[in-house]
């Protein structure tokens, strides 16, 4: 032991506080990030198996020479990020459903909604009521008639703005595929320019970790699990159990990154009629693409997906109230003389919830009704096919209803859908967002900085860095005199 | 656990935000006096809800029916009353006119009262309400008119003219003015109103032999369209009643489904109200720890 090898020990301590100053400066600079995992210093000292192999016993030579830094590391949790990229996909997904059923809860606007289909309903049914009574009047049978339209064009307005939401789903499926393709490519070039960058050493002799590309890379998994639930597979690293050394990206157990290559792309096939659009995997490595079909896993796809069948149900419930509406009054209305003297003629046509309209000959029936010419079977306040119509229409207000009624369709199936619907999906959400904040917070309690601690640590090493310089100070006057007692004895 | 200040903002953030859409979501209930906003705040219910209101919007349709129909009808009975106030006059006359103390003089101007009594009966016959005519059976031009030789005669056929005033009830409305008015044949052995008055104001010119023919004839003749229009009315008073009884259910009906409505949707201004209050300090209290814990900070201290 000598004084030069005490030099060595305290020249050691300066470096790894000065690296310690470094890091605090770092985690500080970041505390507002979210994706930043607070860095922390290695050395021989510290407790980190990392540092084990040795170098804590007396008798390693680097024991001898004081704290010497092994690395920066940061803090992480494998299994924390893994079930946090589980939730996200959960409550993405739940959130696209919620979205949907919110717009589709707006867009038949019940209970009661001025342009709801009850509102347009009773309205129609009110026109029929007064027709009963005014069958000749030209004024009432007008009023029918623009009810009748408007019930039409609601039904048609329903039809459309489900269509819509179908068409908005598959707009953002194209974008989400996209965005999912990009980031695969992303990741697997981190993967690259980790491997690259971690190959040397820092200034100090320590080895670097390219933490800042490890916090990317978990930022764009996570995105990733947003769109799409994956599995990540890390090669266990010996030296920093908490990191990686290769990193493989599973979707529904199909390997579609192995570290810097893409092996499978995310596809999706456009629906086609009733066909709803579809989501696979294809292969980058065969010309054209292997297409690898596979149980498709949470996340926003397939809440998309999803929403997007559930506008196809909805629509055939609205196309069986459309068929029922068309043809029950038609069938009334054809049986004898029609509202206006002439042949029956059917109010409503159409095949279904999309096309359902009102007849274009009663467009210029008005003009043409004219109670004096009716045929005999028609007297002119004979109000027998009004009535006809009216109990019809009023037949689906009984509880239960009559099977196909429109009013059976939409009051018994298409609200209590509507109902359940947005109401899980809201509950889904709900629960969804609980859980992924829970495990954010799990992961910010090991990887957030908190600006306090970083200051405790900064007054501790302040201190054994001021200690440090003392020392080295203290060995230096120590070797001056001693160099002073020797030049003496050369005299 | 460690707390770092991220997690701290962010669970602020996220209580801020549940705070508010609770506070948001009873505002709404409290502005619009609803429980159920939306299907999705009462699954079970959502159906039901809507069952009542177009059942609601239904009786208001009939109630609007009813009103319609009770002035029809009620018009139509004062007409009838005038009729038959305007055919005591008419027996008066034709008494007076039958004993043999009337000299030619006075027979001729109680055959103009009578002339002008058909006039007025005429005009009577020909009432309208709104554009429609009480008597017609569903014509729309003037039911009565007089021909060239100055009868009274009828246009276009008579139909019944049936109201639906309730879910099943449909009720006729309108009275048969041709048999009342006209007669089945005319000149026959049930002779119509007009004819009736024609031929007693014939007799009246026809002197002596008329006054005979007025008597025996034309008194029990008359007598008879009189019963006749009696039992119109009758019949009219009834239809009345009829309509007015439902018109009554119908009301009791609306006010037990608007508060089948209130009670099914469940609103309690209230509990709304106590929820809001509640809602409001467990906000303030969130922002007060908010505000007290992040202002703590060992930067502060370290000078």
């Amino acid at each position: 032991m000598s004084l030069l090898n005490s030099l060595e020990v305290a020249k050691r301590a300066l470096n790894k506080q000065a690296l310690v100053l470094e890091t605090i400066a770092e985690n500080l600079a970041h505390a507002d990030d979210p994706h930043f995992s607070r860095r922390r210093v290695i050395s021989s000292s510290s407790s980190a198996p990392a540092a084990a192999g040795g170098l804590l016993t007396r008798q390693g030579p680097l024991t001898e020479g004081g704290p010497a830094v092994q690395a920066l590391v940061r803090e992480r949790d494998k299994f924390v990020e893994s079930r946090l990229r589980g939730a996200i996909s959960e409550s993405e997904e739940a959130l696209v459903a919620e979205r949907a059923w919110q717009s589709l809860e707006a867009l038949f606007d019940e209970p009661g909604g001025p342009a709801s289909f009850s509102e347009l309903w009773n309205n129609w049914v009110n026109a029929l009521q007064d027709f009963t009574g005014y069958p000749d009047d030209l004024g009432v049978r007008q009023v029918v008639l623009d009810r009748s339209a408007e019930l039409a064009a609601g039904i048609r307005r329903l039809a459309q703005g489900v269509a819509q939401v179908q068409v908005s789903q598959e707009e953002v499926i194209e974008q989400e595929v996209d965005r999912a393709n990009a980031l695969l490519e992303e990741i697997a070039r981190l993967n690259g320019a980790i491997r690259q960058a971690e190959s040397g050493l820092g200034p100090r002799g320590e080895r670097r970790l390219a933490n800042g590309l490890r916090d990317q890379r978990d930022a764009l998994l996570r995105e990733l699990a947003g769109l799409v639930n994956i599995t990540v597979r890390e090669d266990g690293n010996a030296s920093y159990p908490g990191e990686s050394a290769g990193l493989r990206v599973e979707i529904g157990g199909t390997v579609v990154v192995d570290g810097e290559q893409v092996l499978y792309r995310v596809e999706w096939q456009e629906s086609s009629g009733s066909q709803p659009p579809r989501l696979f995997l294809c292969s980058t490595r065969t010309s054209p693409g292997h297409e690898v079909n596979v149980e498709w896993p949470a996340g926003a796809l397939r809440g998309r997906l999803e929403m997007w069948n559930t506008g196809a149900e909805l629509m055939t419930h609205l196309d069986r109230l459309a068929k029922a509406l068309i043809d029950d009054t038609s069938s009334i209305l054809t049986k004898g003389v029609d509202l206006y003297g002439s042949p029956g003629q059917p109010l409503f046509v159409g095949t279904d919830a999309g096309d359902i309209r009102i007849n274009d000959a009663w467009k210029d029936a008005q003009g043409r009704y004219d109670p004096r010419r009716l045929p005999a079977a028609m007297p002119p306040n004979d109000n027998a096919v009004a009535r006809d119509l009216l109990n019809w229409a009023r037949s689906g207000a009984s509880a239960g209803g009559v099977a196909d009624h429109p009013l059976t369709v939409y009051q018994g199936t298409l609200i209590p859908r509507l109902a359940e619907g947005a109401r899980q999906a809201e509950e889904r959400q709900e629960a969804a967002g609980a859980r992924r904040q829970h495990w954010e917070n799990l992961r910010q309690s090991r990887v957030g900085v908190s600006p306090d601690e970083e200051m405790v640590t900064l007054l501790a090493t302040e201190r054994a860095y001021q200690a440090a310089a003392q020392l080295v100070r203290s060995l230096d006057e120590a070797l001056g005199t001693i160099i002073d007692l020797l030049g003496g004895a050369g005299r | 656990m460690r707390i770092t200040p991220q997690m701290q903002s962010e669970a602020l953030r996220s209580y801020l935000v549940n705070n508010a859409a609770r506070g948001d979501r009873l505002m709404r209930q409290i502005a619009a006096g609803k429980q159920i906003l939306r299907p999705a705040d009462a699954p079970t219910r959502a159906p039901q809800l809507l069952r009542l209101q177009q059942a609601l919007s239904e009786t208001d349709g009939y109630l609007k029916q009813v009103a319609e129909v009770k002035s029809w009808l009620s018009e139509t009975d004062s007409v009838l009353g005038q009729i038959g106030e305007l055919l005591v006059r008419v027996r008066e006359l034709v008494v007076m006119a039958g004993s043999s103390t009337q000299n030619a003089d006075g027979l001729s101007s109680i055959a103009e009262e009578v002339k002008q009594i058909e006039e007025e009966l005429l005009a009577l016959a020909n009432s309208r309400l709104g554009n429609r005519y009480l008597f017609s059976g569903g014509t729309e031009a003037e039911p009565f008119v007089r021909d060239d030789q100055g009868r009274v005669g009828v246009d276009g056929e008579f139909h019944v003219m049936e109201r639906q005033i309730a879910p099943d009830q449909t009720l006729r409305v309108n009275v048969d003015g041709r048999r009342l008015f006209v007669g089945s044949a005319a000149g026959g052995e049930d002779p119509g109103l007009f004819d009736l008055l024609r031929q007693i104001h014939d007799h009246l010119l026809e002197g002596e032999a008329g006054q005979a023919k007025l008597r025996i004839q034309d008194l029990a003749a008359l007598d008879a369209v009189f019963d006749r229009v009696l039992k119109e009315r009758a019949q009219v008073g009834a239809w009345l009643q009829r309509t007015e009884r439902v018109g009554e259910q119908l009301v009791d009906l609306q006010v037990r489904l608007q508060q089948h409505l209130a009670e099914l949707d469940g609103f309690d201004l209230a509990r709304s109200i106590t929820e809001l209050r509640q809602q409001e300090a467990s906000y303030e209290a969130a922002l007060m720890v908010t505000a007290r814990l992040g202002r703590l900070s060992l930067l502060d201290w370290l000078r």
